[in-house]
């Protein structure tokens, strides 16, 4: 099977991509529920919002994202929001395969400092095929 | 890691859109699929934030996208189209980057908004899976040949390297005799058209060649992805890096690099061939090959 991801005109930013899976058949409600375990995990932070909703953007029926929060923090230090990912892929259950692509997904994310990125690759030589095949 | 700060009010944002995306994945089973991205759209203008203002795109995505196989292209807006999230997730999800969708039937298609309106297109991605009808992946490449009557072993050899270190696919030469009953050595390079050049000038620099012989050439290439195995030798641990080829979930055949059988030979202070079969069991039994 192959899944093409189509950004050739909209670009893509990270709802997008979470609202096309939902769009295409992924478990909205496990998704949800999964999502409000983040906030356990970042102090000061809360889900006012979060929701998936239908809306017609020129003639396309798409999903689209709901999501209001309210942050105490102005400025969150990188380490917290990968520990935070990290520690809420551990409460959900997800397997571990995910993690890994999550950490890889939030440390590219991260990656203002050039240096911090060069030991990084350095570190993670993996890529998403790994975290398929180990058992 | 601990002086990298996020700048803008968006930080728990980051962490819902990849922990969604994630438990998403998880849930279609999409990882067992292969992904293509097509051209990603990144728009254009400038974007204020914390620091000032910086142009579409902006050094994050920049830098996200850098050394990977995703192909960037601006316009048609002068707005930012793809964000840090969305390029990380697509860079780590994404195998290969293709200019058009594969030879496949559609199973199913998803939309996902954007939150803003454009006129002029929908702002939505689109992503479709289904099942591919090609076995094999056709690429083109090109292959560059020339002879070589008059240089030594050594110069062979070291051209062989050079070429390899500046982007050929391979390198093959073969002894053979031309007029006068002279040897000569045939030599054939297969490499990507945007590194010919490059190749071209290595070859007439190194051997002093007066013409080399190109042509392009169709290539059906067996997908293959390279997966790092951790296995414990001697009871050490160690990663190596193996090319894998599927069909169909299963896995038919690997091949361990042989620059880590080597290292680990050297450390475990085996033989080649000793390690190669130790690591070869390890990984079969990692990958519950039978």
């Amino acid at each position: 099977m192959v899944v093409v991801i189509d950004a050739q005109i909209a670009g893509i930013s990270g709802d997008m991509l979470l609202s096309s899976l939902v769009n295409i058949g992924a478990n909205k409600s496990k998704v949800i529920d999964g999502i409000y375990s983040v906030e356990d995990y970042l102090k000061g932070s809360k889900i006012t919002k979060l929701d998936f909703d239908k809306v017609i953007k020129h003639g396309i029926e798409a999903t689209h994202l709901v999501l209001e929060t309210s942050e105490n923090h102005h400025e969150r230090k990188g380490m917290e929001i990968q520990e935070c990912i990290l520690s809420t892929s551990d409460k959900i259950g997800l397997s571990e395969k995910l993690k890994f692509l999550q950490r890889k997904a939030s440390d590219h994310y991260f990656m203002q400092n050039q240096r911090y990125m060069e030991n990084l690759w350095n570190q993670y030589i993996f890529t998403k095929r790994q975290v398929l095949i180990l058992p | 890691m601990e002086s990298v700060h996020f700048h803008e009010a968006s930080s728990i944002d980051t962490a819902i859109d990849i922990i969604g995306s994630a438990i998403a994945l998880d849930d279609l089973k999409l990882f067992s699929d292969q992904i293509i991205s097509t051209q990603v759209a990144v728009g254009g203008g400038t974007l204020t934030f914390s620091h000032g203002t910086t142009s579409n795109p902006a050094s994050a995505i920049l830098e996200i996208f850098r050394g990977s196989d995703i192909v960037i292209c601006g316009g048609q807006v002068k707005e930012e189209l793809t964000t840090p999230t969305g390029a990380s997730l697509l860079v780590n999800l994404a195998d290969r980057c293709s200019e058009f969708y594969p030879t496949m039937k559609i199973k199913s298609i998803g939309y996902g908004a954007g939150s803003k309106d454009f006129d002029g297109f929908s702002n939505v991605l689109k992503i479709v899976k289904g099942e591919s009808i090609d076995e094999f992946q056709l690429d083109t490449v090109q292959i560059l040949e020339t002879n070589l009557d008059d240089v030594s072993g050594e110069t062979i050899g070291h051209m062989i390297d050079k070429l390899i270190a500046n982007g050929a696919k391979d390198v093959t030469v073969t002894g053979a005799i031309t007029k006068k009953g002279r040897p000569t050595n045939l030599v054939s390079i297969i490499c990507d058209p945007s590194v010919t050049n490059r190749l071209m000038s290595i070859l007439v620099s190194e051997t002093g060649t007066l013409g080399v012989r190109v042509r392009s050439s169709n290539r059906y290439i067996v997908p293959r992805i390279i997966v790092t195995v951790p296995i414990i030798v001697q009871g050490k641990n160690f990663t190596v890096r193996c090319k894998i080829v599927k069909h169909e979930e299963t896995i038919k055949h690997f091949k361990v690099e042989s620059d880590d059988i080597k290292s680990i030979s050297e450390s475990a202070s085996l033989s080649f061939k000793a390690a190669s079969d130790l690591i070869s069991d390890e990984v079969k039994r990692r990958l519950n090959i039978k």
